[in-house]
């Protein structure tokens, strides 16, 4: 009893510590994974489905409390100089709590409908978790009472799993879930807003005052050694001076969270409303499934809010000239590895799931991964293009930019409409070597770089 | 009679000790306008260089291209024998700079921000920055958008100071300050100013500041500079001439900045003059010529081609 006993606050600990927090990640995707396979290998086996129904419970739980102690979590990271900060930190944040939630969301509502034969109302219910989930995260966080947790493992015990479920289903149907969810996520970011100034742990070696104790040092050093060997954290160079301050200087910028609050409204808002619009006034794209609509909204969201940041992040370079170590052409290399960083972290928290969602919308699945390599290789040039004319003050630079973006916006919505592999191939190798050739004309014209005119960015793109 | 602009002066033990900034010919265009043009200057350890200059003359420009901030378009700035723009992180360490727009983080309060410069910086004196903060009373639990400008000034002198750099470039630091608060800043800028091995150069439009600081002055005129002596060699040099005309011709003088003539005075100002030009004059015009000295900030005007006569208020010969 007494070895179980220990063995349950291990686990709880490993969960509740940092280190969990990218095991969870990982974890969930893999259960959504093998939930999604298991429906469709399975059919609608009523033993698999409780099996998995329990493995699922289990895990949620264990994830909600991971979840609900976020603020913590995200301090602990920003101390640690995990990869929470290796971005603009408010961004990683968001990026953070919002992959959480969305895949705890898609996990509990695979618990409710199964996604291929009730596609329609698994995406409903989804938002609708994630959007009470991002709510009661804010409260936490607020608050610093984990009633989130008090509220689910209550309402499991005395209801009962069935009854939870048949709630959430009451309310999937009696909800408006998109107003839901854009409510919660601007409720969330003021949270976080208030909680990331208490992320800036920057004395070197100073323990954090929550998880100040040698071993959750030494533990750390781990994590951060196994996530270096796996790629998640960059490699920086030792030099002693304590990078991660270097990228507190890089990323401060003067936006605030409602400034990306505001920008993402700006760009979903219009983008649902088209949704809506093509869907009942215009019967020709009636027929577009859900999924691949979803889909494209978990893609290209986030990497048109990463590109507003890259040249945010670059107006801040001037601030680290006088105080880090190295060249100018290490800065540079510096901050595009900070980017490629915050790229591939929302990659892993936005593109799978939305990679997932076009996959099993029926569309050929040799198309898909070409297309979202041309994205991927499109979002990298797009970036190191605009933080090139970023630096440049010519007077026609924001036209050509502008020319820029539009062909690349016409090209997708060109393949997209053909779905022809080779074309869509031919446009991802285009991409990918646009992207280095720019990289190299950036690192050549950031040499030549007047500081002077680099301006620290004050609110606004 | 040579020229002071073209050839800096150096301190006695120049020898024994690396000059902190070397400036070789710099030349800088910026959008097609030469800001900077052939540039020699050197600073010493112990130099305090009141940097003077018109608005758009150059002046941050010249700073920023000390500290690497900007590529020379020709020649060359050496700090410590290591070129501007590639400087080790050792000589980085070395340097205190106070830009004109400050350069704070908008979302950090002030306590925030002197951990953070603390963490980078390897040496800091917490005692300097206790003092600071507590006699120009910073609202260090304030976010900087939330500080006045003045406050922000001077919370950017502070992390400017902490670390007692060697180098200390000011560019118009005390523009948002405060009365009170420019007379703390001065006194402190003279208390860090008695290290003889420390080099600073700033720029202020309130002369009256840099004549009590600065023991040389740089005055940087139509992209060169006009003037790189010491603060008292330019006042003994920089000299308001006048005399009753008697008839006799104008004499030829060299180094006019100003000149007057009524029907019954003459008054011209001459930079570069000599000890026995007084004399010299008066044997040439035969009567008595009254020597002006001048403040700073007269000369600066006259250096600056603002010629309007001024008032005869300062001791005469």
């Amino acid at each position: 009893m007494k070895s179980s006993l220990r063995a349950w606050c291990a686990l709880f600990r490993f969960l509740y510590c940092r280190t969990g927090m990218l095991f969870g990640i990982v974890l969930f995707t893999l259960l959504v994974l093998g939930a999604m396979a298991a429906h469709f290998l399975l059919g609608a086996s009523e033993g698999m489905r409780a099996f998995y129904k329990g493995l699922y419970l289990v895990c949620v739980l264990l994830n909600l409390i991971m979840i609900v102690n976020l603020p913590t979590q995200l301090n602990l990271l920003a101390s640690r100089k995990t990869f929470l900060l290796s971005g603009n930190s408010m961004l990683h944040g968001l990026l953070m709590v919002c992959a959480l939630v969305l895949i705890l969301s898609l996990a509990l509502a695979a618990l409710v409908y199964n996604p291929w034969e009730y596609g329609h109302h698994f995406l409903k219910t989804t938002m609708m978790i994630a959007s009470v989930s991002l709510l009661g995260i804010l409260l936490s966080a607020v608050t610093r009472i984990n009633f989130l947790l008090f509220l689910f493992v209550f309402m499991t015990v005395v209801l009962g799993p069935d009854r939870v479920i048949t709630a959430l289903t009451y309310l999937v149907e009696n909800f408006n879930l998109i107003v839901w969810a854009f409510m919660a996520t601007v409720f969330l970011a003021w949270g976080l807003f208030c909680q990331r100034f208490k992320m800036l742990v920057l004395r070197k070696g100073e323990p954090s005052s929550q998880w100040g104790s040698v071993e959750f040092r030494v533990d750390s050093k781990e994590y951060l050694a196994k996530m270096s060997i796996l790629g998640f954290i960059p490699k920086l160079k030792p030099d002693g001076e304590g990078f991660k301050n270097y990228r507190v200087l890089l990323m401060e910028s003067s936006y605030s969270l409602g400034s990306y609050v505001l920008l993402c409204a700006a760009f979903i808002i219009p983008l649902l409303a088209a949704q809506y619009i093509l869907y009942f006034f215009f019967d020709a794209f009636s027929g577009i499934p859900l999924y691949q609509s979803s889909g494209l909204l978990l893609v290209l969201f986030p990497a048109v809010i990463l590109l507003f940041s890259v040249s945010n992040i670059g107006a801040n370079l001037r601030r680290l000239w006088l105080v880090m170590p190295g060249n100018r052409q290490d800065h540079m290399q510096y901050l595009i590895q900070q980017w490629d960083s915050l790229q591939l972290l929302t990659t892993l928290v936005f593109w799978m799931p939305g990679a997932i969602l076009l996959a099993v919308s029926g569309l050929p699945l040799l198309w898909l991964v070409a297309f979202l390599a041309f994205l991927w290789c499109g979002n990298f040039t797009l970036s190191y293009f605009m933080l090139l004319t970023r630096l440049s003050q010519a007077s026609w630079v924001p036209v050509f930019r502008f020319v820029t973006v539009a062909l690349c916006v016409l090209v997708g919505m060109y393949l997209w409409a053909n779905k022809d592999f080779v074309l869509t191939a031919i446009a991802a190798a285009f991409m990918a070597s646009s992207s280095e050739f720019i990289k190299s004309r950036l690192l050549r014209t950031w040499q030549q770089q007047n500081y002077s005119e680099l301006k620290i960015m004050e609110m606004g793109v | 009679m040579t020229n002071p602009a073209t050839n800096p002066v150096t301190s006695p033990d120049a020898d024994q000790q690396q000059p902190v900034v070397v400036i070789d010919k710099l030349q800088r265009q910026l959008q097609g306008l030469t800001v900077l043009n052939d540039i020699n200057a050197v600073i010493q350890p112990g130099n305090v260089i009141g940097l003077l200059g018109k608005n758009g003359a150059g002046k941050t420009t010249l700073l920023e291209t000390l500290l690497g901030f900007g590529l020379p378009t020709f020649g060359k700035v050496k700090l410590w024998g290591e070129c501007a723009s590639e400087l080790s992180a050792d000589n980085k360490q070395r340097i205190g700079y106070v830009p004109q727009t400050d350069e704070l983080m908008l979302m950090m309060n002030g306590e925030d921000h002197l951990k953070l410069y603390r963490s980078l910086r390897p040496r800091w004196n917490q005692p300097l920055v206790d003092k600071l903060c507590d006699e120009w009373e910073i609202p260090l639990s304030r976010m900087a958008r939330k500080m006045s400008v003045g406050e922000r000034q001077k919370l950017s002198i502070v992390l400017a100071l902490a670390h007692e750099p060697d180098l200390l470039v000011l560019d118009e630091p005390v523009a948002a300050l405060d009365p009170v608060a420019r007379r703390q800043f001065i006194q402190q800028l003279v208390d860090v100013a008695g290290d003889d091995n420390r080099a600073i150069i700033f720029s202020s439009h309130i002369v009256s500041d840099m004549e009590r600081i600065a023991n040389r002055i740089w005055l940087l005129e139509n992209a060169s500079l006009a003037w790189q002596q010491g603060q008292d060699e330019l006042k003994e040099t920089v000299l308001r001439l006048s005399w009753r005309n008697t008839g006799a011709p104008m004499p030829a003088l060299e180094g006019v900045l100003h000149e007057e003539v009524t029907d019954f005075n003459t008054v011209v100002v001459v930079k570069n003059a000599t000890n026995s030009l007084r004399a010299e004059l008066e044997a040439e015009l035969n009567t008595q010529v009254q020597v002006d000295y001048l403040s700073l900030e007269d000369i600066f005007l006259y250096f600056s081609a603002n010629r309007k006569p001024l008032p005869l208020s300062q001791g005469s010969l």
